[in-house]
């Protein structure tokens, strides 16, 4: 019935009608090119002080000469500070209930004899585990330096081997920079967002009734719909890409051409399950709440960006699967920090586009029969 | 004036209930969220993949290999023949890291004038999970490494041994932490989105005109705005907490009462920045995405993401404008260690601070845009 150039043509001029939206909302166009990278700073900005000090309760039964040039030397640099000093276990307990210190020294009596002796002194390091990450860290921190302690007190005796640690794409271990691009994955969201939120305007405000009398198709408009906010989306990622290398000096060391060419595919597979999701829905409200739901927080948990993914259940794999934020994640760090091409991140990439062809089809399918 | 009032709240029950798929979707897929979320949230950097290559095939290299594999963080999983394939599988991201046991290794060990040194190579490209990664490694090759001087010289070593003991969470499992932040969190997006659109809604299809000629006062508008949000806040608060208690046997320690105190001042605060969102934007899409930027302001200065004393001063001084930081604060303190409420007076009063300051700038801004 209708010839392919005539679709063309129409899909065309749905793109023209979006641009012209777009251009004329300064602030919708504000939102969804520079809203990314405005967030991505504010994210980042946080990662970029890796040490927090540790505040530290002391219960010294000990009191000897060696008990005191102990602590001295764990609160040499600063980063350690003794805030309390407690005569008790229970004191301990009520300082945490308190929130007041981090983690608390217990140095036992006999201490200074044992080190004097060269025999091994015990302390005890209680910590405060309703924060385990903190708690890690300062196990971690304070582990270090007792460590170099003892090294200077013990006698020298050769190992007879030992483990020479490299680390690699990020040498210092710098949090902001496996953070940077990580959180990439977050801030694009909010493309996909505003193009849910777009088409649920347009059936709040009833233009899609108008829209559904005229020659434009279903699909026409759907995809003319998606390519305008898949274009704005790789723009504003461009922006927020060149804000984490020229500004937070993050590496990037792979090749831009592919950082585009597979931030389109994430923003593809993002678009596509926001298309589906606004086949049911009618209100904005509503398809605001979902997609924070399903892809906002979930990101923060399930994804890899700051924990590791949950492999001890095949439903715990499946679900961190299904999110292509763990996807894009894998992609977004291979790119910045590995400098990987798309050999080794052909799966990821086939399983963003997997997901955005299958829902587009799917809503394409979905808004036919819903109009007919 | 309770008449109004109470004819407005009705009002905005009515509207919300009316929309089906709000309703089931605002109560129903927090529960969904934190039951699938909750069990798949990971307890902590575990057994995580790990390649070996090892040119030395000696019973040493072997006693290093299976001590690798006996610690909580590493599974040694492949072990591939040549550099360049144990290389690609850390590029592809299939092993977080890998050791490399070179050949004659066991042999350097006896000599008097080689190193033996093997080389673990960890990808730092997730930063977390590299630190502690590499940690256990290196603890693990070293208590081997001290093991064999003591058995050589047959004398206890000196030195300062730590025995550490966690209060609260002896495992020291990330779990707790996260499926309680998951609850602070899933509240705030979904009272905030019920809220936002309270104002800039009405002014979208030009109802907000119409009520500024009623008798209803301004104040009071923004009062029967803010219940509906805050009681689908408190509904959904309420199941999560029943789930997270009895699937996820998350301890309760402290006081109920004050939990339920702490959550309501939570919402209003929430709510009231929510309304002065409303307020202040002109379509539901801007509305929207401000409130995506204010949940992203919010994760950044609330200590989820990093602890707020690693925060330069001016930005821990911003962090008390948000309410999610104390709230965080509070809910995991009372929760996980049974802190009294009087220990959490900051808390509240930041919290209580917050509503009233914010409700009374949301009337004041009303009125100039009404006006």
């Amino acid at each position: 019935m209708s010839k392919p150039g005539q679709s063309l043509q129409r899909t065309r001029a749905i793109i023209r009608k979006e641009f012209k939206h777009a251009l004329f909302d300064p602030g919708f166009l504000f939102l969804t090119l520079f809203a990314p990278a405005v967030m991505l700073m504010l994210l980042s900005y946080v990662f970029s002080f890796d040490l927090g000090e540790i505040s530290l309760a002391l219960l010294d039964s000990d009191q000897s000469p060696q008990s005191q040039a102990f602590i001295r030397q764990l609160t040499a640099d600063g980063d350690i500070t003794i805030d309390q000093v407690v005569g008790s276990h229970e004191e301990i307990v009520e300082l945490f209930r308190e929130g007041r210190v981090d983690a608390a020294l217990v140095i036992p009596p006999g201490f200074g004899r044992n080190v004097a002796a060269q025999t091994p002194a015990d302390v005890n390091l209680v910590v405060d585990g309703s924060d385990a990450t903190g708690a890690l860290q300062a196990i971690s921190s304070i582990q270090q330096r007792v460590q170099a302690f003892s090294a200077a007190r013990t006698a020298r005796m050769a190992a007879p081997f030992d483990a020479r640690i490299r680390v690699w794409y990020n040498e210092n271990l710098k949090s902001q920079y496996s953070m940077v691009p990580g959180l990439m994955a977050v801030v694009l969201i909010l493309p996909p967002m505003a193009l849910a939120l777009g088409i649920a305007r347009e059936k709040e405000s009833g233009s899609l009734e108008t829209l559904v009398t005229t020659p434009v198709l279903g699909r026409e408009y759907l995809l003319g719909k998606l390519m305008v906010y898949l274009l704005l989306g790789v723009v504003g990622a461009l922006v927020a890409l060149a804000l984490a290398v020229f500004w937070f000096r993050v590496p990037f060391r792979g090749s831009v051409g592919l950082f585009v060419l597979l931030t389109a595919d994430y923003l593809f597979a993002l678009m596509g399950l926001s298309l589906f999701i606004s086949n049911f829905v009618a209100s904005q409200r509503t398809v605001s709440a979902i997609i924070l739901l399903a892809f906002f927080i979930p990101s923060f948990f399930l994804t890899g960006l700051l924990l590791p993914i949950d492999t001890s259940s095949a439903i715990s794999q499946a679900l961190s699967y299904s999110l292509p934020a763990t996807h894009y994640i894998t992609i977004a760090r291979g790119l910045a920090l590995k400098g990987i091409g798309l050999a080794a991140l052909w799966q990821p990439a086939a399983a963003l586009f997997a997901m955005g062809a299958a829902s587009t089809i799917a809503s394409i399918v979905v808004f036919k029969k819903k109009i007919a | 004036m309770l008449h109004r009032l109470a004819s407005l709240i009705i009002k905005e029950i009515i509207q919300f209930v009316r929309d089906p798929v709000l309703v089931a979707f605002v109560l129903i897929a927090p529960l969904l969220q934190i039951v699938l979320m909750g069990r798949s949230v990971s307890q902590g950097v575990e057994g995580m993949p790990v390649a070996v290559v090892d040119y030395d095939l000696t019973p040493l290299s072997r006693e290093i290999i299976t001590a690798l594999d006996n610690t909580d963080e590493i599974v040694v999983s492949a072990f591939p023949n040549r550099l360049e394939d144990a290389q690609q599988l850390v590029d592809r991201g299939d092993v977080i890291g890998m050791v490399v046991i070179p050949r004659g290794f066991m042999q350097d060990t006896r000599s008097a004038t080689k190193v033996a040194q093997i080389q673990v190579i960890i990808d730092g490209s997730s930063s977390v999970i590299a630190a502690q990664t590499l940690s256990a490694a290196q603890s693990a090759v070293q208590s081997l490494a001290n093991n064999a001087a003591i058995a050589a010289t047959s004398r206890p070593l000196g030195g300062i041994r730590v025995f550490v003991e966690a209060l609260f969470n002896p495992t020291l499992s990330l779990r707790p932490d996260s499926i309680i932040s998951e609850i602070a969190l899933i509240t705030f997006e979904v009272t905030i989105l019920v809220a936002v659109m309270g104002i800039v809604r009405e002014r979208e299809i030009g109802t907000l005109e119409m009520l500024s000629i009623t008798p209803l006062r301004r104040l009071e508008l923004l009062a029967g705005k803010a219940i509906t949000p805050m009681i689908v806040g408190m509904i959904n608060f309420l199941l999560m907490f029943v789930v997270v208690r009895v699937v996820f046997d998350i301890p309760m320690r402290g006081s109920f009462l004050a939990l339920l105190g702490l959550t309501v001042l939570y919402l209003g605060a929430e709510v009231a920045y929510a309304l002065l969102i409303s307020t202040l934007t002109q379509s539901q899409q801007q509305a929207t995405t401000v409130v995506f930027v204010w949940a992203i302001a919010c994760v950044t200065l609330s200590g989820f993401l990093v602890p707020i004393t690693t925060l330069p001063k001016a930005m821990q001084w911003i962090s008390w404008a948000v309410p999610l930081r104390h709230y965080l604060a509070s809910i995991r303190s009372i929760m996980l260690k049974g802190t009294p409420i009087a220990a959490l007076l900051p808390q509240t009063i930041a919290l209580a601070v917050l509503g009233v300051v914010m409700m009374l700038l949301t009337t004041r801004t009303l009125s100039r845009v009404t006006d």
